[in-house]
């Protein structure tokens, strides 16, 4: 359970950086994104306060970044206009931008593909019975073949 | 007000140095010594462990498996619970390299006797080759790309028993049958009468007494598994007439600094390692059964000693893959629904042993890793991912990517240009993700207190009731998977904590 806030109020903003990392998300209304940002902030909890600051910060340049070359913010620009501007940063020269987008795409990505049913959909169903789930598994699909 | 305690032998951590050094110094115990093993983490129920990947790495890794550096362009993993990092390692158990430990040359450690105590604790652990019709295909293709590359792959020995192939090692075995500490070297010193304190954090530690005295913080946070700690929560004194320090290669440097040894030990958290990898994938045409069998089978060592890399085939949850390919968007996401079609191998590069490279301490005494991925290192990095493409193309991948290529997916049809495509100047720190589990230095042995921090015997210079024994001893990098050498250590330095107690170790 997800005691405190860090990313959560900045749903808005952040729905079209995510849509742009993970384009499958795109469709996502604000609801759908709460389970996904309150598993970012479960990990961000533990976090220094400052880094938490750091990073709603970085949240907010990057909605008004492109306000200097498009005169749009994030979400007024087009998927493909997104992800040049975020690839941009992604390769740049400053080093805090990269690493600053390098850390907001990890937690997107921890929010989005540690959720369970979106693991399943890439094909990922672990078992604890390991090899016995495995075979059984085969077996029945053999036996429906 | 502060409970003070007695106790002759206090071992702190509980991971592969500090459960070898607690069943090592069990026998001491019936001879009428006090021995404790205080361990900052909570016991883990394996039956309780779902394999679910984000609960799971929360439960047992430190800030989520994601402890980063100052630069924050390396993550650290490691686990905090009784087990410490064997908890959730792999179980890949390996002899050392001759080269390595004669190259430390230490008097007094003879690579024979390493040597011999690896054997001891492979077979304690169970270390064996998985049976050949119980390895999965992502770790076949890494042997067949080898084999028709004309390289030889070597199989791990795998420290488990009862093993079913959940391929869930690094969130926790939740089939009990992994063989780390929690399993193996604890139960027997708790057998013997040594007494196991979890929750139980060391603050500080200083001269005092016969020996040592600690500063220990009991905590009552609730654990998920409900398995409350040995001693209530409080603050403790403990009177030791020996203190062995094991917290592992990050927060043992860190303990010794917050505790003010640092003055006269100035190399105390220098020349630290720590094997910087990263993941590769390789794309097939078909399904691979990653996610059943044990994750990790084969290493390629040819070329460490030359190239600086080795290269092991390896498994990671959906999570980590998409952390560790590098970029976003269509291309990402395009490759992360070819999950189960990946085939997946881990380039660890062989880091310099440099005196700037070090654990250091803020101002609350937390540990802050200075440590920067130097030229050479990102070179045997990029080296070590060209010769993985190699071998996923061998393997008859279609398509790999390289995080140090642009685009990062390298094609097929490109196979002949790999030298071009993958580039140093490509390896971009802070985009691409680099991460690390064997952290090694930081106390290393040596012969004199300018350049080291403990004698061959893990005797802290200057102090004789101080002794290290975790992954914080090793002069340079171990170049191969470390934990047995760790245990190894541990068991040669529990001697010399016996000597000085008057008794023989187990
Ligand atoms: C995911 C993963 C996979 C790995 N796979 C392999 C493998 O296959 N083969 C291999 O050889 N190696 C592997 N390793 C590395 C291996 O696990 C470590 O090198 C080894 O466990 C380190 O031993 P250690 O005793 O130095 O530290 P640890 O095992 O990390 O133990 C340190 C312990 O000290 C405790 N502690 C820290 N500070 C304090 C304090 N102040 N007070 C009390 N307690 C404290 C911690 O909670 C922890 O339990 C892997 C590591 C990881 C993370
Ligand atoms: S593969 Fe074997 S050792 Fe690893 S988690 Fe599964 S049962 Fe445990």
């Amino acid at each position: 359970m997800v005691t405190h806030e860090v990313l959560a109020p900045l749903a808005r903003q952040i729905q079209p950086i995510l849509a742009t990392f993970v384009p499958a998300t795109a469709p996502l209304g604000l609801a759908e994104l709460a389970p996904v940002l309150a598993r970012v902030d479960e990990r961000l909890a533990s976090e220094p306060p400052a880094l938490q600051r750091q990073l709603r910060l970085f949240v907010r340049i990057l909605w008004w970044l492109p306000l200097f070359t498009h005169l749009r913010t994030m979400g007024g620009l087009s998927p493909a206009q997104r992800l040049r501007v975020l690839t941009w940063l992604q390769d740049c020269p400053i080093t805090k931008l990269r690493l600053g987008l390098w850390g907001l795409r990890t937690l997107l990505f921890l929010g989005w593909y540690g959720e369970p049913a979106v693991q399943a959909r890439l094909g990922y169903r672990p078992n604890i019975a390991g090899w016995d789930a495995w075979n059984a598994q085969k077996a029945a699909q053999k036996q429906g073949e | 007000m502060d409970r003070t305690i007695h106790a002759d032998v206090v071992i702190i951590g509980s991971g592969a140095g500090g459960g070898t050094v607690a069943a090592s110094l069990a026998p001491l115990v019936a001879q009428g010594k006090r021995v404790l093993l205080l361990e900052k983490g909570a016991r883990i129920d394996p039956k309780q462990l779902t394999g679910a990947e984000v609960d799971s790495a929360a439960l047992h890794y430190a800030q989520g498996g994601a402890h980063p550096t100052e630069d924050r362009t390396v993550t650290l993993a490691y686990a905090e619970g009784l087990g410490g990092s064997t908890l959730v390692y792999t179980g890949t158990s390996m002899t050392p390299p001759e080269r390595v430990i004669a190259g430390w040359n230490l008097p007094g450690l003879a690579y024979s006797d390493v040597v011999e105590r690896t054997a001891k604790f492979a077979v304690q652990n169970g270390a064996a080759f998985i049976p050949d019709e119980l390895i999965n295909e992502n770790n076949r293709l890494f042997q067949k790309g080898c084999a028709a590359l004309g390289r030889e792959a070597r199989q791990f020995p795998i420290n488990v028993r009862g093993c079913r192939g959940s391929s869930l090692c690094n969130l926790g075995c939740p089939n009990n049958a992994k063989q780390g500490t929690a399993q193996v070297q604890i139960p027997a010193a708790q057998a013997l009468g040594v007494e196991v304190v979890t929750h139980a954090e060391v603050r500080s530690l200083r001269v005092g007494g016969r020996g040592g005295i600690l500063d220990v913080v009991v905590d009552d946070t609730p654990h998920p598994h409900g398995i409350l700690g040995e001693w209530p929560a409080g603050r403790y004194v403990i009177h030791a007439h020996s203190v062995v320090l094991a917290a592992g290669a990050i927060h043992t440097p860190a303990l010794l600094m917050r505790s003010g040894l640092a003055a006269d030990l100035p190399a105390i958290g220098r020349f630290w390692t720590c094997h910087p990898a990263h993941i590769l994938a390789g794309e097939h045409d078909h399904a691979i059964s990653g996610y059943v069998g044990h994750p990790k089978s084969f290493v390629w060592e040819e070329r460490v000693v030359a190239e600086r890399y080795f290269l092991e085939s390896c498994m990671y949850f959906p999570f980590v893959t998409a952390k560790n390919l590098t970029g976003f968007g269509p291309d990402h996401e395009r490759l992360m629904a070819a999950y189960d079609r990946l085939q997946m191998i881990l380039v660890l590069a062989c880091d310099d042993a440099l005196p700037e490279q070090r654990v250091d301490i803020d101002e609350a005494g937390n540990p802050v890793i200075r440590y920067k991925l130097m030229p050479r290192t990102i070179e045997a990095m990029v080296r070590g991912t060209r010769a993985a493409a190699e071998i996923f193309f061998a393997a008859g991948a279609t398509a790999v990517h390289a995080p140090s290529a642009r685009p990062t997916l390298i094609e097929r049809s490109e196979n002949a240009d790999l030298n071009t495509r993958i580039a140093s100047k490509l390896f971009l720190p802070g985009t691409i993700s680099v991460s690390a589990a064997h952290f090694m230095g930081g106390c290393r042995m040596g012969i004199t207190a300018r350049d080291s921090v403990t004698t061959a015997r893990g005797q802290v210079h200057g102090h004789d009731w101080l002794f290290v024994a975790d992954g914080s001893l090793f002069p340079t990098a171990l170049e191969i998977n470390p934990y047995l050498t760790i245990m190894a250590l541990a068991d040669h330095v529990a001697e010399a904590v016996a000597d000085r107690e008057g008794h023989t170790a187990a």
